[in-house]
């Protein structure tokens, strides 16, 4: 396996001095992949941009080193760094034409005029904006300044991508489609890409692998799967998509089971007055311990009758609903008063749903959908 | 009326700017053809101005006695303009580059001058200036650092100097706002590009703040041109622009029409400038 293509080693930023100083990034370790598609994501402030420009050379790490492809980079200005930036809002030069903007970081370099030329076609060429050079950032649509962003970082050939949250800007519609190019395109060229974004649908969509943020700190590292199915934290499993919580004691230890390459605890967990759930749980709940149990809305059924030993059961009345088009969401109120979503997919055209307000139902869910957080994690969320 | 208003959404427009341009057309325009009118006629004998129509005005005025102090207005005007662009383009990027905090008060001490009569400020100058009994030669002599008097009076260096003094805020502001309305990310991108510092500036940073030069450039370059305080102050009589002759035209020699000829002349020296400076730069920009 070769040199990872970027590397942090036990990375602290503070902003200020003394008392009035903030930690932006808390004693980060990570290593992303060479050519590996990396996602930071984490909500606002979380300290993820901050992480992106320390890469990128506009910080310097308070304490820690940067690597990147093997080396180190210390105080290395911006300008000597082996990487580009994709910016937020694209940071086009505006008195300069697509073609200028394009062959500005080559010219920097001092590759010559022909080369420059062929170069700088070719990428234009690479994101369909080829018949555009010699217009003006002002006379390009959102979408189109995302595209001139990307080939003038990727014409460098930089041996890491840093993307800023480029596709922020965008309407849904081109967002979509945007994620699914940028994707190919990473594919296509084989560079390390590093990507901030708050979206977690994104996140999920592009990444190889995603690293969730908060208060500075790197909670947890993974593929999506791993990210969604598999939160290590509450946080995590708050962050990213939907979830249900139940509040509830641990009875007793229930055996294991293996989440990908994870072996994890399952418990047993009383939820007030008297339903009792099997949930996988953190290795080091005990017997007593207050839990808070994580599941998510889709991994939920409404039964008719409950049947196996692999699924949890409860019962309750429909508190409300929303109907979302692809799905409906029902809001079911259990014996101990507690909320749950249920998202129900839309699979036949009806004009009714199936269940409505004030109906008995019964739910189920599987063992392995559910995740148990000791209570005092919970200063994180 | 009101609703010919709301239909007409040019008439609104027109509307609004109807009280200032009725001040202008009374108290700029008019007098400037007065004064273009003037400069065609005759003087009478005993001054005032007899309205046949000559050409002689201006052919004094290209006589070398007068020509050469219009060019040499025009060459000081010029090296006061660059003066203070090479003075204020720091200055205005420091500033600019300040926490908000700092650059209000930044802002509020280049503008406090201004606070004084400009006659004051000038004579205030005199005193630092003069040749025996300015301050700034008098502490260098009692400190013994000089023997003569440097020459820092009544010449083209003082009258640079009152005028660099006076009109280095009109070159500041307009770059300020210029560079302050930069986009801080252009240089991130710019770096990131591999450009080291100096090439941040030369390729991104100045091109996109030329509109602040130039808008600088020709707040400092007609009042310079225009000058007669600050030579008729500080040239100690001996050196003089082309505004003290003007003055001394109408208020001295009561010889109107020749005083206007200068004056236009004055006038389609700044016209040219002005235009050519903005057509450079255009083309500069893009």
């Amino acid at each position: 396996m070769s040199e990872p293509g970027v590397e942090l080693r036990n990375v602290v930023k503070r902003f200020g001095t003394g008392q009035g100083s903030v930690v932006a990034v808390n004693g980060m370790s990570l290593s992303i992949r060479d050519g590996e598609f990396f996602s930071l994501l984490g909500p606002s402030g979380c300290g993820k941009t901050t992480t992106l420009r320390m890469i990128g050379g506009f910080e310097t790490p308070t304490e820690g080193e940067i690597y990147i492809a093997g080396e180190p980079q210390g105080y290395k200005p911006a300008y000597r760094r082996p990487v580009n930036t994709v910016f937020q809002h694209y940071a086009l030069f505006p008195h300069m034409t697509v073609f200028n903007n394009v062959a500005f970081g080559l010219q920097m370099q001092g590759v010559d005029r022909d080369e420059i030329k062929r170069r700088v076609e070719e990428a234009l060429d690479m994101v369909q904006m080829g018949s555009m050079a010699d217009r003006k950032p002002h006379q390009l649509s959102g979408g189109q300044q995302q595209r001139v962003a990307l080939a003038r970082a990727l014409v460098n050939h930089p041996k890491v991508l840093l993307l800023d949250e480029p596709l922020g800007a965008l309407d849904y519609k081109l967002r979509k489609a945007m994620q699914f190019e940028l994707k190919r395109l990473q594919e296509r060229v084989g560079i390390t890409f590093v990507y901030v974004t708050h979206d977690q649908e994104e996140a999920l969509t592009m990444s190889d692998r995603i690293g969730v943020m908060h208060r500075g700190r790197l909670l947890q590292v993974g593929t999506a799967q791993e990210i969604y199915e598999a939160p290590m934290n509450r946080f995590v499993a708050n962050f990213i998509g939907e979830t249900n919580y139940l509040r509830g004691k641990v009875v007793e230890l229930a055996g294991k089971t293996t989440i990908g390459e994870i072996t994890m605890p399952v418990v047993k967990v009383l939820i007030e007055p008297d339903t009792c759930i099997l949930t996988v749980g953190t290795p080091d709940l005990r017997p007593g311990d207050a839990v808070t149990v994580a599941f998510r809305p889709e991994k939920i059924r409404i039964v008719d009758e409950c049947d196996g030993l692999e699924t949890n059961c409860a019962n309750g009345v429909v508190a409300d609903l929303v109907y979302k088009g692809a799905a409906t969401t029902y809001l079911i109120r259990l014996a101990g008063g507690e909320q749950i979503k249920v998202d129900q997919q839309n699979t036949r055209a009806m004009f009714d749903t199936l269940y409505h307000p004030g109906e008995q139902v019964t739910i189920t869910w599987p063992i392995a959908g559910c995740k148990a957080f000791a209570e005092e994690a919970e200063e994180d969320t | 009326m009101i609703a010919a208003l709301q239909k007409h959404r040019s008439l609104q427009g027109g509307l609004l700017i109807l009280p200032a341009a009725l001040f202008l057309l009374v108290f700029f325009l008019a007098p400037f053809f007065i004064v273009l009118g003037y400069s065609f006629a005759e003087r009478g004998t005993y001054g005032g101005v007899v309205w046949n129509f000559t050409l002689e005005n201006y052919q004094r005025a290209f006589d070398p006695l007068y020509f050469s102090t219009v060019l040499r207005s025009g060459w000081i005007a010029a090296l006061t303009t660059l003066l203070c662009l090479v003075l204020g383009y720091p200055l205005a990027y420091f500033i600019a580059t300040r926490s908000e905090k700092w650059r209000g008060v930044l802002l509020l001490a280049l503008i406090i001058p201004f606070w004084t009569n400009f006659l004051i400020r000038t004579y205030a100058l005199l005193t630092l200036l003069r040749t025996n009994t300015g301050l700034i030669n008098v502490t260098l002599m009692n400190l013994g650092l000089i023997r003569q008097p440097l020459p820092l009076f009544g010449n083209d260096f003082a009258i640079l100097l009152g005028l660099v003094y006076g009109w280095l805020p009109n070159m500041v502001l307009p770059l300020y706002a210029a560079i302050s309305r930069l986009d801080h990310s252009l240089i991130e991108a710019a770096q990131d590009l591999y450009a080291p510092g100096s090439k941040v500036f030369l390729r991104v940073i100045w091109p996109l703040t030329l509109p602040g030069v130039v808008a600088g450039s020709i707040l400092v370059f007609i009042p310079a041109l225009g000058a007669f305080i600050t030579p008729a102050l500080l040239g100690g009589g001996k050196s003089l622009m082309i505004g003290n002759i003007i003055n001394n035209q109408f208020l001295a020699a009561h010889d109107w029409p020749f005083g206007s000829a200068l004056s236009t002349i004055m006038i389609g020296i700044m016209l040219v400038v002005t235009i050519v400076y903005f057509r450079m730069v255009q083309k500069e920009a893009t």
